[in-house]
């Protein structure tokens, strides 16, 4: 009869026999290490380009969006564009902002500060690309750039430099100002959660023009958005601010600080 | 080496003190995911998804000082998972690259080794939960309050679980030695 001391002997010298009879070794160590912080990374990474900044990204989509179509492309209808910053690649330095030149594929003109107070805050690539009906990629992308201003008294301003040209849309109001023309436009946006569902009156005032929806918030939020926007040597430059009280003619003096300066 | 405050860093994104954690339970999280899934090429899989989940949920460590139960507890149901997935509930079959004989005399032909194997065998046989609390209580010397906290039981199924296996285990052991005792010819 095989007593209980025995049977329990058995099974721990059993299970550390089968145990200690694996070999790790130092370099097994080392790719498990190495793959775990690669997981850890691309899912960081991931977190980081949903949550960072989406209001201006999708500000910098509704401006496309509201500017007017791109070039056409092949494998599909356009719906919209997504757009996308990663909080790694933020700039700081002003100095150092002729760096994203490379990644943008294209050369621009910014300035450190402007003669209203608004001052140099960050800069990132906006990574972005078209999308079809169901929400699909449909192959054209591009990386744009998107400075950030800050001001003690007003809102904060964006300025995104793209070299996607887009056609004419909404356009409130323009000024020639030396052989540039300054666009400017005023709309309602409503940023809202990826599942939401307008309803009838919402949908009526986006099919109107009244209101434009974007995705992707955590909450419904409205929005007063302004942007003024330009061309210069092939480049489009756009400024963008939230629910400002500044007024317009100080957008369209920030845009002739540049156009002056570049 | 105060293992608390390496935790306590890794906790506030310090990722040298999670690789100084990762490298010191590293080979006995990598043998506790071998012993539960049987399989090696698995458990290298299990340890790399539990250190990865166990950094990402460093947040909701509340008892810095008892990391190593709740690293095992990701390591024992990332394991679960794993054999759910590759249905490995009865891996008997499978887990040996050299044969067994089922008809040889497990008292009188097999070496110390050979019966650890057969014993092994049957540890794996057992239902995974029951298998589970086998491995940590007397492979990793862990007490039956322990093994609750990390198994997600209550105590008592953990005591069910323990005496059901050990039963098992010695019903089938037994079994064999009767098998073999017919099978040798009184002389």
């Amino acid at each position: 009869m095989i007593k209980r001391g025995d049977i329990e002997l058995k099974i721990k010298e059993t299970l550390n026999e089968r145990a200690e009879n694996i070999s790790l070794s130092n370099e097994d160590f080392e790719v498990m290490r190495r793959k775990v912080n690669y997981s850890i990374n691309s899912f960081e990474e991931e977190k980081n380009m949903k949550k960072f900044s989406f209001k201006k990204i999708a500000v910098v989509v509704g401006a496309i969006c509201i500017l007017g179509s791109v070039t056409a492309i092949a494998s599909g209808i356009i719906a919209g564009t997504e757009a996308r910053t990663n909080i790694k690649d933020e700039i700081k330095d002003y100095e150092k902002v002729s760096k994203l030149e490379e990644k943008a594929g294209f050369g621009f003109d910014i300035i450190e500060s402007f003669d209203n107070g608004y001052k140099f805050d960050y800069a990132v690539p906006v990574y972005s690309n078209n999308i079809d009906e169901d929400g699909n990629k449909t192959g054209y992308s591009w990386v744009d750039v998107s400075v950030n201003y800050k001001n003690e008294k007003y809102s904060d301003v964006s300025l995104t430099a793209t070299k996607n040209l887009y056609e004419e849309g909404t356009i409130d109001e323009n000024e020639d100002y030396k052989g540039t023309v300054i666009n400017y436009s005023y709309n309602n946006y409503m940023f809202v959660p990826p599942t939401y569902e307008l309803t009838a009156e919402e949908q009526a005032l986006v099919d109107s023009g009244d209101l434009v929806v974007s995705y992707g918030t955590d909450e419904v939020e409205h929005k007063v958005v302004e942007n003024v926007n330009w061309v210069d040597d092939n480049v489009q430059y756009m400024l963008t601010t939230f629910d400002n009280d500044m007024g317009k003619d100080i957008l369209f003096d920030m845009a002739k600080e540049m156009i002056d300066a570049e | 080496m105060n293992v608390e405050s390496i935790v306590k860093r890794m906790i506030n994104d310090d990722r040298e003190a999670f690789d100084i954690l990762m490298e010191l339970y590293y080979k006995k999280a990598f043998r506790i995911a071998y012993l539960i899934s049987g399989k090696y090429a698995d458990s290298e899989d299990i340890i790399q998804d539990a250190f990865t989940a166990c950094y990402l949920n460093r947040k909701k460590i509340r008892e810095p000082e008892y990391f190593e139960r709740w690293l095992y507890r990701i390591v024992t149901r990332t394991a679960w998972d794993y054999c759910k997935k590759s249905k490995r509930e009865q891996p008997v079959d499978n887990i040996f690259d050299e044969s067994i004989k089922d008809d040889r005399c497990f008292i009188d032909d097999i070496i110390k080794s050979q019966e650890n194997m057969e014993l092994y065998k049957i540890i794996m046989s057992l239902p995974i939960k029951q298998r589970t609390v086998i491995i940590l209580h007397y492979y990793n010397d862990m007490g039956t309050k322990e093994i609750a906290s990390i198994t997600g039981s209550f105590e008592g199924t953990v005591k069910s679980r323990l005496f059901a296996g050990r039963n098992s285990i010695k019903k089938e052991l037994s079994k064999r030695e009767q098998f073999c005792k017919k099978e040798v010819p009184s002389n």
